[in-house]
Order: structure tokens, then sequence, then C-alpha cells
């Protein structure tokens, strides 16, 4: 990353603003002027792909979407400036908290939050320099390929001449969850996802795809900011919302009546249909978790500690009987 | 950043007459008129910082509906462990006693969290978060105490929540040693604290909940500590005595 003083310099020259300082805050620089701060975030993609994301930020702003911050031009009214081969964007710095995903008013309000994005989200018009993630009618084909990932690390166990608790522990798991990485793949081939996405490409909306309780920020008089674009996608709305309902019940929080409030709540803005229950149901079912742990073990090789990776592994495992049955129920409810 | 952080919290309860110290001597009293005086120096610890948050976001923990959560969990654990048990030819004395005491005990705790939510535990947490309150976490009378300023010895459990849950962790430990009038002590909570008399039923269902009993339960689960049957069993009985009657 661009050493201190090119960095302010940098920002000193596009934006007229005299920076006192710039401090590092997870992904993104909180630049503090004498008058307000300012939030810096860059995005390690390829130029294209940077301007998808900002595109779609845009869009929403354009549509006066709730809680999405608006990009600070530059003097010379671009919405970017480069930083080092990235490229990057400015926003104000708000006064806020993260979500917490175990308060239930929080969570309501970003359900609420989300269900406004994804109807704002519609009537996105690509243009040629964008390059976008594509999600629509691929998740077969993506479990499909994760499920040989994960085949592909218990080949990498076999192989292994001294294996580790934790792969002796992955490797144990290893026949359920490809089974239910199956199941799953099944359920989605048996849902009626096609013809959902066939309905939902004409309506040319997006995904957050990282909905995470640390993007969701709760501000002054419980005002919800959505942040953090990076991983955004074109694909079906029932994508986040699944993986939202994941991230609030995951580690036992298993339950339909939060599941019904959620939905509820998220319907005031948008319309599911009953066969939506089976997609997210579908979707909900792939062992992501698992799969993702793989990853990060066996390919990312993720400095971590091995008890950290056996802790979470034991977590997954402690879940997935539970999570399961609650598929199950949640498969047939209807909205 | 963490430094800054610390330094902002420092300066901010030193500013407000709160300072954080390495001991403080033990109190044994636990009359209804220490516990009295004692829920006062909470009040005023409440009422000092009331929305520190609002502008410091991220330096404190946001702990709110965490307790809620948890409980929600170990009821769901218990009733399959019961189950798991049930279905076990051998069963150990550990096993044999939760089978007889378990179900009484799932019935205790799905009621506290039903009552917690009829007696406005939603609506606690609204209050709390358009005030900004926070929890001291461990308000006992060994880690908080009044003494010209208020000066507290470990404030790490300290964060965003109901300012109920400092009342209930406080009457719980109460509790389990001393039968005051424990409906008297969470309504002197609330009128010191100036919040809806709902609060005390919200207060007195919290305290309810079956805490030791689900806390020994866990450990036996969770392997967390190397005690023999005999051990597990001996400690779940005494958690059954310590977590005393229900209260409403």
């Amino acid at each position: 990353m661009a050493n201190y003083n090119d960095l302010k310099r940098n920002i000193e020259e596009n934006y007229n603003i005299e920076v006192l300082d710039i401090i590092k805050v997870k992904s993104s620089y909180r630049v503090e002027t004498k008058n307000k701060n300012y939030c810096l975030k860059v995005i390690k993609y390829n130029f294209s792909h940077f301007l998808f994301i900002i595109g779609a930020i845009k869009h929403l702003v354009n549509k006066q979407c709730e809680g999405i911050i608006n990009i600070i031009p530059t003097v010379t009214g671009r919405d970017y400036i480069r930083v080092d081969v990235y490229y990057a964007y400015l926003t104000d710095w708000l006064n806020t908290r993260e979500c917490n995903y175990d308060n239930p008013l929080d969570t309501y309000l970003a359900v609420n939050a989300l269900s406004k994005l994804h109807a704002k989200s519609y009537g996105f018009e690509l243009n040629s320099n964008m390059k976008p993630r594509i999600g629509w009618f691929k998740w077969i084909e993506n479990y499909r390929t994760r499920s040989d990932e994960i085949v592909n690390f218990g080949q990498r166990i076999i192989e292994k001449d001294t294996k580790t608790a934790f792969d002796s522990m992955y490797l144990e798991a290893m026949e359920e969850e490809l089974l239910r990485a199956e199941a799953s793949i099944e359920n989605l081939i048996c849902s009626e996802y096609i013809l959902k996405m066939e309905e939902e490409i004409q309506l040319k909306g997006f995904c957050h795809h990282d909905y995470a309780h640390h993007n969701v920020l709760i501000g002054e008089n419980q005002k919800v900011f959505v942040i953090d674009f990076d991983y955004c996608i074109l694909d079906s709305h029932l994508h986040d919302l699944s993986s939202l309902l994941i991230r609030v019940m995951k580690n036992g929080k298993w339950e339909l009546r939060t599941t019904k409030d959620l939905l509820n709540i998220y319907n005031n803005t948008s319309n599911l249909q009953e066969k939506d229950t089976a997609i997210m149901a579908a979707f909900m079912e792939f062992p992501q978790a698992y799969w993702q742990l793989g990853i990060q073990y066996y390919w990312e090789r993720q400095p971590w500690e091995e008890e950290i990776y056996i802790k979470r592994l034991e977590k997954i495992l402690e879940d997935r009987q539970e999570k399961q049955e609650f598929i199950e129920d949640f498969r047939l409810f209807k909205v | 950043m963490e430094n800054i952080y610390a330094s902002t919290l420092t300066k901010y309860l030193n500013n407000n007459g709160i300072f954080l110290v390495d001991d403080l001597a033990k109190n044994t009293d636990y009359s209804l008129e220490t516990i009295k005086k004692h829920i006062e120096v909470l009040a005023e610890f409440h009422k000092r910082m009331i929305g520190y948050t609002a502008y410091n976001y991220g330096v404190l923990a946001n702990s709110t509906g965490k307790l809620m959560e948890r409980y929600k969990i170990n009821n769901k654990k218990l009733k399959r462990q019961i189950r798991l048990c049930e279905s076990n030819k051998d069963k150990s004395s550990f096993e044999t006693l939760l089978i007889d005491k378990g179900p009484e005990i799932l019935i205790r705790a799905e009621h506290a969290i039903n009552e917690a939510y009829r007696f406005g535990y939603l609506e606690a947490i609204n209050r709390s978060m358009k005030r900004g309150e926070v929890c001291l976490g461990n308000s006992s009378q060994s880690n908080i105490r009044m003494e010209n300023n208020i000066l507290i010895r470990d404030i790490s459990d300290c964060g965003s929540n109901i300012l109920e849950l400092d009342a209930v962790y406080l009457l719980r430990k109460v509790k389990k040693n001393f039968a005051l009038d424990f409906n008297l002590l969470a309504n002197y909570f609330c009128e010191m604290e100036n919040i809806a008399e709902s609060s005390k039923d919200l207060i007195l269902a919290l305290v309810s909940y079956p805490h030791y009993f689900m806390k020994c339960f866990n450990r036996y689960r969770e392997g967390r500590k190397t005690w023999d049957e005999e051990k597990f069993t001996n400690r779940l009985m005494e958690a059954l005595k310590n977590d005393g009657n229900i209260l409403i």
C-alpha cells in the first residue's frame, strides 16, 4: 500500500482537503480533517470490476436508497482515485456502530434495510466497461464445483504422511457433508430455481453478497447504513436473504419463529413468493461453512493456529444436525 | 487503535468520577438495606455512563441480546441431551439425574424466557438502544463501590446492554445464599433507574432462569472440566440448590 505521505498528498490533491491524519480501520482508511472525517475505501480488484462495484453503489444512491453512502467526487469530477495498483473511492465517515445479530431489534433493522436495498437494486444497467460477478443460474454448477473441491481436500488429507488432528476430524465428517451437498444440489434442481432466475434476470437487480453484521452500521435514531459492496454480484435477492438467515441463526439458534419474523419484515418492501422457500432452503442446506474452512486450511493456508481451525470445525459439526432439522421444516414453510 | 479507545474510555470514566482500582475490600453484608444501597450505586453508575456509546461506538462491547440468545441455546441443548440420555441403555448417575430433573428445569427455563418477553424484553432493548445504556456486567458488591467517587475493579464485562441485566446479575448472586425480598429489590432498582414497572417482572423472570443448572450442564456437555461423574452429579445437585425458587 502507498506510503503515508504519498497517500496524504494523493487525497489532498484530488479532493481539495487538508488531511490531518490517516488511520487504517479494517480494510478502509479514516481520513481526518479539521472539520470532518472521511472514509477512503480501496478495492483490490481490477478496474472493470471496480467500476461495477461503484456503479452498483451509485445506482442505489441515484434511486435514493436509504442508508447508502454517497461517493464524493474528486476535484475533476471523477468517482475514484488510483492508489498504487488499485482504485479507491471516498465517502463521509459516519459515527455509527456495527449491527448486532444477537439483538432482535438490530436484526429487524438489518433485514428491513436489505429488503429496501434489493428493491432499489432493480433496473441496474451495466455499461461495457463494467465486469460484474454473475450468480444467476449458476448455483447448481457452483455447488457441484465446491463438492469436487471438498473431495480434493479429502485426497490431500489421504496423501499426507502425517495427518493433523484437524485433518482427521475434517475427513471423518466428509462423507456426511458430501451427502448433504448432494442433497442440497438435488433440492435446488427440484425447486423452481431456474424459473425464478428467469424472472429475476428481467428485473436486473443485484445482491450485496456479504451482509455480515460489520457491514451493516447503525447510527443516530437507528438509521441503518449498508457498506462494503466489494462482493456485490448480479444474483437473486434470495441468496442474500438466505445468507442473512444463516448469520442470524447459526450456532444453535435455528428457529422457524425467528425466520417468520424476519421474512415478514422483508416482505414489507419486497414480495416473497411461495416457491422461494424451497430455493432458500436448498441454498442454506449446502455445507458452505465446512467447504469454506477447507478452502482456508488446504488451499489458502490461512496462518491461524491449528486450535482455531479445530474450534471452528467443532462449531460447524455441533450445529449441523440442528441446522438440518430446521432446513427440513423450512423447506415446507409457507411465506 | 485499542490504546486510543482505552485512553478515551478511562478519560471519560475519570471525568465522570469513576475510577478503576486494582482491588476492593470484600463486602460480606447482604442485608436488604445494604443491597438497596448497592442498587443506588449501580443506578448512579448507569446515570453517569448513559449515552457514552452514542458518541463512542465500538469502544465498549455490544452485549445486547447475547444473554437471551445463550439462554435459548441452553434450552435446546438440554432438550436434546435429555432425549439422548433417555435413549442410552447404560445411564451414568449424571444422566439419571438429568433425566429426573431436566424436564422440570426445562419448563422453568422456557417459562423464564416467555415471561421476560411478556414483561417487555423487546421494549427494554428499544429503550436501551435509544438512550445508549451501558451495563457494568459484573455488578456485585466486590466489583463496584461508592467512596466519594465510584470505584470499579473490573470493567471487562461492561458493554451496551439493557441496564436491567445489572440487577439480574446482582440479585442472582445474592439469591444463591440469601433469602431477601427480591420483589422489593427489583422494584427498588426500577425506581432508582426510573424505568417502566414491567422491568421489575422482566428482572424477576431472568433471575428465575436456572442459570447454575445450565452452567453445570454445559460444562458436562462440552467436557470443559475433567470432573468424574460423581463430581458432576454433586455439582448439578448443588446447582439445583443455587438456582433456588422461581420468583415469577
